[in-house]
């Protein structure tokens, strides 16, 4: 019954789909406007998440302070905060009247809210915590001594990190990076919520598909294909992460 | 030029206070039971631990010293170090492997790879080089880890346990080669085993390490015969006892009196050789020599001897010949006398 459950919605879907004109559907002018603006978000979501999360892995791992259960559940929040929350809180953080939003555009002239930069950022709020908490995981599950082995062949700390810490932890540093992006492309609440819809600039695909279904039910379900797919993709290429024993 | 170093450093449950000389051109072999310390020993010769007190002096230059607060960095230290399990990075391939620590030390690119390829080919992995670790077999990947520790010509070459990996066929093969690639290196040698043949085979000179403390220090041959501790006499299979001299012989500390020849006196070690008991189902006469009472307790063969313990007032370990063993139905248990002539009880003082 679990499973029909699971499973009817997507025959469902299927079932739907216009696959006569399904191909004009996906290369209606919308669409691919939707599409590619999910691409550039949700890359530059997961660009924001690695250069942020990275380090913050390698601190939650490696180094040991007070407070670190607290910032550890700090990061996790947003895994299961709803996101319309997290837009919220973004826009009182970023907006124009926000907490850092009121001294960025006084400083800099910058206004986050409604652009296509609010838009990453509110997709990076919601997915950096699967790329954190998978690479962090990855780094506490390496083997150290890999590391003291390099220091004997006389590495500094950049060349171990950069030869022997990353190589070694890249298939967590890839599987995180695959599961932010999942989760940046198909993020809804934050960025509706703090970036708006706006056709172009902040309408991703999700947003789209949402917007659509009152109007053009075909180019939903097939932005919402697009989707099933790439999440497909994902849960295969990270199967033997999952499921080891398949 | 040698090392020296005086390390003292609590962790865990183990409490490390050693000292240690090596000289250049000597190989040392750290012995010890399994938690002695003797990795944590060389893991702080490295710089991977850091002392509580102490100073590990290299060739002259000062590595570290707490009381100064002098420090160098592992990566800075002139040395090689082969892990147990060899820690050959997995992500690489053995040439790049060995070629590590030559680019990581500023040589470029081309030469790294060429003195990486003339090492392989010197340990016989000419033809592995594109190889990744897990496609080497453990023999293979000891000898990629030998040549990447050897390959930056360190002044102190340390390695722990470099042959416990393998199976029991490989290790023999591959002890004769340690041993000529360890000859070949002339700088200061350190080696850590809890393997007494791997010990005796490779040694210049033996540091027994027990409970985190230096128990004895010397030759293979003096070690063997003159063990200082329970540990090192079960290693070599000796009859070690503890007791007082008194000129004709030894008052022993769990009770009993062994005879021996020589003059000693205060306290010391007496030390019989299992082959030098003789078991008897009567108790024997004739000239004066120890005769142990007890019942023979378990066998064992070793080699085409029999290993027979003599539970008893004074417990000793007897070696025959199977012949005799099956004469006096040892098997069957039972009382036995052993004997012991006085001419082969070494005392030494404790």
């Amino acid at each position: 019954m679990a499973v029909g459950f699971l499973a009817v919605p997507l025959v469902g879907l299927l079932g739907r789909t216009p696959w006569g004109s399904i191909g004009t559907e996906l290369t209606s002018p919308p669409v691919l406007e939707a599409l590619r603006l999910s691409l550039v978000c949700s890359v530059g979501a997961v660009a924001v998440s690695v250069g942020l999360g990275v380090p913050l892995a390698f601190l939650l791992a490696r180094v040991d302070f007070p407070g670190r259960n607290l910032v550890r559940a700090l990061t996790t929040l947003p895994m299961v905060l709803p996101p319309v929350v997290g837009g919220v809180a973004l826009l009182l953080a970023f907006g124009r009247r926000g907490l850092v939003g009121q001294w960025l555009d006084r400083a800099f002239g910058i206004a986050l809210p409604f652009t296509t930069a609010g838009a990453i950022l509110a997709e990076a709020f919601v997915a950096m915590p699967f790329l954190v908490v998978t690479v962090e995981a990855g780094l506490r599950a390496m083997d150290r001594r890999f590391e003291d082995a390099a220091a004997t062949l006389g590495a500094g700390r950049w060349t171990t990190l950069r030869r022997v810490t990353l190589p070694l932890i890249a298939p967590s540093l890839g599987a995180g990076m695959a599961l932010c992006w999942a989760r940046a492309l198909g993020e809804f609440g934050a960025t509706i919520t703090f970036a708006g819809n706006l056709p172009g600039v902040t309408q991703t695909m999700p947003l789209a598909v949402y917007l659509a279904l009152e109007t053009d039910l075909e180019a939903a379900i097939a932005l919402s294909l697009i989707l099933l797919a790439i999440s497909l993709a994902v849960l295969i290429a990270l199967r033997g992460r999952w499921f080891p024993s398949a | 030029m040698s090392l020296d170093a005086a390390v003292e450093l609590r962790l865990g449950r183990l409490h490390l206070e050693a000292g240690l000389t090596v000289g250049t051109g000597e190989l040392v072999v750290l012995l010890g039971p399994n938690g002695a310390g003797k990795t944590t020993l060389l893991r702080a010769l490295a710089g991977l631990v850091a002392l509580d007190r102490g100073r590990v002096v290299l060739d002259g230059a000062v590595l570290e010293d707490t009381q100064a607060g002098a420090w160098v960095p592992t990566e800075r230290r002139p040395i090689g170090f082969v892990f147990q399990d060899y820690l050959l990075f997995p992500h690489l391939s053995a040439l790049e492997n060995v070629a590590f620590g030559l680019r990581a030390r500023g040589v470029g690119r081309a030469e790294a790879r060429r003195r990486a390829a003339a090492w392989l080919d010197r340990v016989g992995l000419a033809g592995h080089a594109g190889a990744r670790p897990r496609a080497l077999s453990g023999g293979q990947a000891q000898r990629v880890a030998l040549a990447r520790a050897m390959v930056g010509e360190p002044r102190l070459l340390l390695l722990d346990e470099p042959l416990a990996a393998l199976d029991a066929t490989t290790r023999t093969v591959l002890r004769r080669e340690l041993r000529r690639q360890l000859t070949a290196f002339d700088g200061t040698r350190l080696l850590v085993t809890h393997d007494p043949l791997e010990a005796m085979a490779l040694a210049d000179r033996l540091v027994v390490l027990e409970g985190g403390r230096v128990t004895q220090t010397g030759g293979p041959a003096e070690v063997s015969q003159r063990p200082r501790s329970r540990y090192v006499a079960e290693l070599v299979g000796v009859n070690l006892y503890r007791g007082r001299a008194d000129g004709g012989g030894v008052q022993l500390a769990g009770g009993g009196r062994l005879v021996a020849a020589g003059d000693h006196r205060g306290e010391v070690f007496a030390a019989v050789h299992p082959h030098a008991v003789a078991l008897h189902r009567r108790p024997p006469e004739g000239t004066p020599r120890n005769v142990l009472d007890g019942t023979a307790d378990t066998l064992e063969v070793v080699g085409d001897r029999v290993r027979v313990r003599v539970a008893g007032p004074v417990p000793i370990v007897a070696e025959v010949t199977p012949a005799a063993a099956a004469e006096l139905r040892l098997a069957d248990g039972g009382p036995v006398w052993a004997s012991v002539k006085a001419t082969e009880v070494t005392v030494y003082p404790a």
